[in-house]
């Protein structure tokens, strides 16, 4: 019994430590990404479709100790405050987590519908709390324009995501 | 909960205060971090450098993808771009005799004069590591760190000018807050008129004209460079130049282009007000003597006033 025990704390905790270095790889790939022309003003958070895709598609929740320790990170990386992106994460799952279990949605039709509600909510609490930490209201357009390129990311790696489902499923049968 | 784990309404529900919690945490954490902690500072810094090689391991691929990219679109234009370059260097030749012979004349009238003469400026040049791809905040990492002499508040520049100042240094690396960032403010002038602004960052590809005389007119494509003022940053370092926007308000547009830079130089030899042995006292006008507060018929020194009979 003990030694099961012992081998599910070590399967979930190389599944974490797994999963946290997929993010921090994401978060590499999400900021580099501005160095191309279309993402100058602002570069799509890849990061919040994989955690909503994973917790509302395939039921997989991470740790919350997982995206503080991501968020810290993201924090370090792009210079902001620290634990800015933490709240921003933990809203996010908490929001997604919610509408998993309430609402029931098989055939994931309201994906893209749902994670936009969520989305906007989270961000634009975290957007509030730094506008509060730095007294002043920065310029719309580049916000807005992470939104729209976010949302218009979400079917995209949706789609990916899929394929790839499907080539694993095809390759197993 | 266990990461890994698919959560019911009953966990969902106990993890529900946990959460809550965590965010709380987080807010102190956000909180104490804006009061620039010193041990906040070293997480940071010590975290940066240990990412650093990560980071420009990753970033290095995305990058010459990139630049491949923009090579490929370029070579449509490409014989456009070569005439209008054999124009530029027509036109830079006959500036630069011009120059040299100003450059002459002036080097004799400093001596007629007697002027101090301007100290060389000593910079150390760094790569940049990250690009300023964030939604609040426009920072770069480079790799030159206190190893290199790099201190906190040494501007930061480019061949085009400002580039931003440093926010945060550690042994091999150090974040520079970007011109375009929200909290960055500027003291400049405009080049023409010589009126004093102040500059700010909007976390967008232009920048606000803040503390501009109402009596200053501003002229499209009219440059601004830094004033000094304040002494935290050498004067004459280009910053911009006033462009119009649809909107029909003056904006600056900042001379390098912040998204493509790939090195950035630190000023090292430039004194900050708090690094310089002598008080720095400021142009902030001199504040009245404060009047003494005290109880109503006592004077400053503890007596009773003595009143008039009329009073």
């Amino acid at each position: 019994m003990n030694n099961n025990l012992f081998f599910y704390f070590i399967y979930n905790l190389s599944k974490s430590i797994f999963f946290f270095i997929g993010i921090f790889f994401l978060i590499n790939i999400e900021v580099s990404l501005s160095f191309f022309l279309i993402f100058n003003t602002a570069t799509p958070s890849l990061v919040s479709i994989i955690i909503f895709l994973f917790i509302k598609k395939f039921n997989y929740i991470l740790s919350n100790f997982n995206l503080i320790c991501i968020g810290l990170l993201n924090d370090v990386f792009l210079g902001n405050n620290l634990g800015l992106t933490s709240i921003y994460f933990l809203l996010f799952k908490y929001l997604t987590e919610n509408i998993r279990i309430n609402i029931a949605d098989e055939k994931h039709e309201d994906d893209w519908l749902y994670f936009t509600i969520i989305f906007v909510i989270a961000f634009t609490v975290t957007l509030l709390i730094n506008m509060l930490l730095n007294l002043k209201i920065p310029d719309l357009s580049p916000i807005l324009y992470y939104i729209g390129i976010t949302l218009v990311s979400f079917p995209i790696v949706n789609f990916i995501i899929n394929s790839f489902y499907f080539i694993q499923r095809l390759f197993k049968s | 909960m266990v990461s890994g784990k698919p959560s019911n309404k009953k966990t969902f529900k106990y993890s529900k205060n946990f959460n809550f919690f965590l965010v709380l945490l987080c807010l102190i954490l956000v909180f104490l971090g804006k009061l620039d902690l010193i041990a906040v500072r070293n997480f940071k810094a010590f975290v940066s450098d240990f990412i650093a090689p990560i980071i420009y391991m990753f970033n290095k691929p995305v990058k010459e993808i990139a630049g491949v990219l923009e090579e490929v679109k370029s070579t449509g234009s490409l014989r456009d771009e070569n005439i209008r370059l054999k124009s530029e260097i027509r036109r830079l030749r006959v500036s630069n005799s011009k120059i040299a012979s100003n450059e002459l004349e002036l080097l004799e009238l400093r001596k007629l004069l007697n002027s101090i003469p301007q100290n060389k400026i000593r910079i150390v040049t760094g790569r940049a590591l990250t690009s300023p791809g964030g939604t609040f905040a426009n920072t770069v990492l480079i790799d030159a760190g206190t190893k290199d002499g790099v201190k906190i508040g040494q501007p930061a520049i480019s061949s085009l000018g400002l580039v931003g100042y440093v926010v945060n240094v550690s042994f091999n690396s150090s974040r520079i807050l970007l011109i375009i960032d929200i909290n960055s403010m500027i003291p400049a002038y405009l080049t023409q008129s010589n009126w004093p602004a102040i500059i700010q960052g909007q976390n967008s590809q232009l920048l606000k004209i803040k503390f501009l005389s109402s009596e200053a007119t501003l002229i499209e494509g009219e440059s601004l460079e830094t004033s000094g003022h304040g002494g935290r940053l050498p004067a004459g370092i280009n910053i911009g130049n006033v462009v119009k926007t649809f909107s029909g308000k003056y904006s600056v547009k900042p001379s390098v282009d912040l998204n493509r830079i790939t090195y950035i130089s630190i000023i090292t030899n430039f004194n900050l007000p708090q690094d310089a042995n002598n008080d720095f006292d400021g142009f902030a006008p001199m504040q009245k003597p404060k009047t003494s507060r005290g109880l109503k018929g006592i004077d400053s020194s503890g007596k009773r006033k003595i009143e008039s009979a009329e009073d």
